[in-house]
């Protein structure tokens, strides 16, 4: 491991999926900029960049399964989904960067304008305003629980690189990864002794292991090494982020308790091993297996933008169209993860529909979540005829 | 088929107090929420889930279409961690002055003594190297690994997980899902794992096999020479003994 491939795991993990994701993030009216807006300037860009970060690496492992399944069905090579992965998330990265800056730039031109209407000093007395009212919720005791969070978040991810973890799952998903690599082929090969086989349609339809496959080999870090140490060191505080913006909404008016709610969460983690079937336990061992992320990334992304409809609901206003891609992304992601996706990330869609049709008395919302089910839809269709 | 649902709740739920701290916190929610969305997504929901959890019907279908092992995972849709971080946060925005930091150093104490701490699991060790695998493995390996082309080699049980995560370059005859998930019986584990063999059986079945090389501890005992049967000893690695089959192709 190089320093230049650990620089490069950072590009393909944090910076590739932030820049992708900042299509969505900074949109003006959008439901993260309108949810951050009350909050204090550090932490309001910090909520858009973990957005960002979310939403991106959710777009980029959406495109990577429909990319992946077709390739792998059409038993075509690996290389193939490298270059084509790579292409479209250069796309998707360049799209990005030139929408967010025609954003700037007509926010730039608005503010001159108003700066015009209106006179600087407002502008300024505004400013002052903020930072007056930053100082005013600064709170003590949070201060105190946001370093306790910083450090267990540290020892965390140091344990993560410092503590080996002996999965036998990995017998078959690291390797899978490695022979994919190695040999071009793709799920005809018994990833446990390297002997030819017949397709494994199960597996080709959860291709995690090919994502993790890939970044191997954009990086040049062995994939023993990109799954046991370099990727579950950067998806710990990824997850933990996810959890972060699922606390800030889940909050409401108590979002500057948010600390609290992300140490507990910590501890739920650090205290798992009352039992060996936990999404708090699959996080912290082996979350380089799908079936982990799943878990811990992807259901409580679903429960966050389930919580997300249910907010617009009560408000009675038009849910934001980015949440309904969130959805779809999510789901899509999901079956990246496990064929078990189809089935888990559809279940509480379903539920909550249902019960929003009798809490609100309307029905305008089963159409967009069908929408976003119809991925896990598709692949369990694919699933049972390939069985 | 109830026995089956119950088992699986039972292995999730481990020890029970964190689960029943999840539900306390589940029933302050009803008690104390009056917001509609949240007690749709933090208590409907999952009592709609737990409800599904335990009807045959859909353990029956699960059974039938997925695989049974895995039917603990629909409980995965119950959102505990969501639930307990809120409640005790929430908690600590409605208490005022010290009862509220008593309150939350208490939930904390909860979660400590409810659970156990995950980096004591027996599975967890210090990292040996950045493959995060034993790094007998990985010697072993460097040793017999040809650069171009794949090597059969037959290794000891407790290495058989590391092997192709390591090197695409060795294949083996048998692997760790036949021996461990389809119970599958193979002759040549079966020589490799015994305490004594003869070397005859042993290196006969491994020749058979296509083996180029075989790996075995060290304080194994071999009645008879392993020359006599085309094998020869090339390697002693941290306690282990590599075998080298003489007659095999190792061309590229």
């Amino acid at each position: 491991m190089t320093l230049t491939s650990v620089l490069l795991t950072i590009l393909w993990l944090i910076v590739v999926p932030v820049t992708a994701g900042s299509v969505f993030a900074f949109k003006k009216d959008g439901f993260i900029t309108e949810g951050c807006r009350k909050e204090g300037n550090g932490r309001r860009q910090m909520g858009i960049i973990l957005w960002s970060w979310f939403l991106g690496q959710l777009l980029l492992w959406c495109i990577f399964q429909i990319i992946a399944v077709w390739i792998i069905l059409k038993k075509n090579d690996f290389s193939l989904i490298v270059k084509m992965y790579s292409g479209s998330t250069a796309v998707v990265c360049g799209v990005a960067i030139v929408v967010n800056v025609i954003r700037q730039i007509k926010r730039h031109v608005i503010t001159e304008l108003m700066k015009i209407q209106t006179g600087e000093k407002d502008n300024i007395k505004r400013i002052a305003n903020t930072k007056q009212q930053d100082n005013v919720n600064a709170d003590k005791v949070m201060g105190v629980v946001w370093i306790v969070f910083a450090v267990i978040l540290v020892l965390q991810t140091v344990l993560q690189v410092r503590l080996a973890y002996m999965d036998a799952d990995d017998a078959y998903y690291v390797s899978e990864a490695v022979s994919m690599q190695a040999s071009n082929r793709m799920y005809n090969l018994v990833p446990y002794t390297g002997i030819t086989t017949e397709m494994d349609y199960r597996h080709s339809l959860e291709p995690f292991p090919a994502w993790l496959a890939f970044l191997s080999e954009v990086t040049g870090v062995r994939v023993v090494s990109m799954a046991h140490v370099l990727m579950p060191a950067i998806l710990l505080p990824f997850t933990y982020g996810v959890y972060a913006l699922m606390g800030n909404r889940v909050l409401g008016k108590n979002k500057d308790k948010l600390p609290i709610y992300l140490v507990v969460t910590e501890l739920l983690v650090f205290f798992s091993l009352y039992s060996t079937k936990i999404p708090e336990k699959f996080f912290v061992t082996r979350i380089r297996q799908g079936k982990a992320t799943i878990a811990s990334l992807i259901i409580p992304g679903i429960i966050l933008s389930l919580f997300l409809i249910l907010d617009y609901a009560k408000e009675k206003k038009r849910t934001d169209l980015n949440v309904w891609i969130m959805l779809f992304m999510l789901n899509t992601a999901g079956c990246l993860c496990s064929t078990l996706g189809a089935l888990i990330c559809v279940m509480p869609i379903a539920i909550v529909a249902v019960m929003m049709i009798f809490a609100y008395k309307k029905g305008w919302h089963l159409i967009p979540m069908i929408i976003g089910c119809m991925p896990c839809l598709l692949f369990a269709a694919l699933y049972v005829l390939n069985r | 088929m109830w026995d089956f649902v119950v088992n699986h709740f039972k292995e999730y739920i481990g020890t029970g107090l964190i689960f029943i701290f999840y539900l306390v916190c589940v029933v302050r929610m009803v008690i104390v929420e009056k917001r509609k969305e949240y007690k749709i997504l933090f208590v409907y929901m999952p009592a709609v889930v737990l409800v599904l959890f335990f009807n045959p019907l859909t353990a029956k279908i699960m059974k039938d279409y997925a695989d049974e092992e895995i039917y603990y995972r629909i409980l995965w849709l119950l959102p505990v961690s969501v639930t307990i971080a809120y409640s005790v946060a929430d908690l600590y925005g409605r208490l005022k002055g010290r009862v509220r930091i008593v309150a939350i150093l208490l939930a904390a104490g909860l979660i400590a003594v409810g659970g156990k701490i995950v980096y004591t699991d027996a599975e967890y060790s210090i990292a040996e190297n950045e493959y995060h695998m034993p790094h007998t493995v990985v010697d072993i390996c460097d040793e017999i690994v040809i650069p171009g082309r794949e090597i059969m080699v037959a290794f000891p049980t407790e290495m058989l997980v590391y092997v192709r995560q390591y090197t695409p370059l060795i294949v083996m005859p048998y692997g760790y899902e036949e021996l461990k998930y389809i119970k599958h019986f193979d002759p040549l584990h079966e020589l490799i794992t015994e305490e004594e063999t003869d070397a005859e059986d042993l290196f006969t079945e491994a020749s058979k096999r296509g083996c180029h090389y075989i790996v075995l501890d060290e304080n194994k005992l071999i009645i008879g020479s392993a020359d006599e049967y085309g094998f020869e000893e090339y390697a002693h690695i941290d306690g282990y003994v590599i075998y080298k089959n003489v007659a095999a192709d190792f061309s590229l």
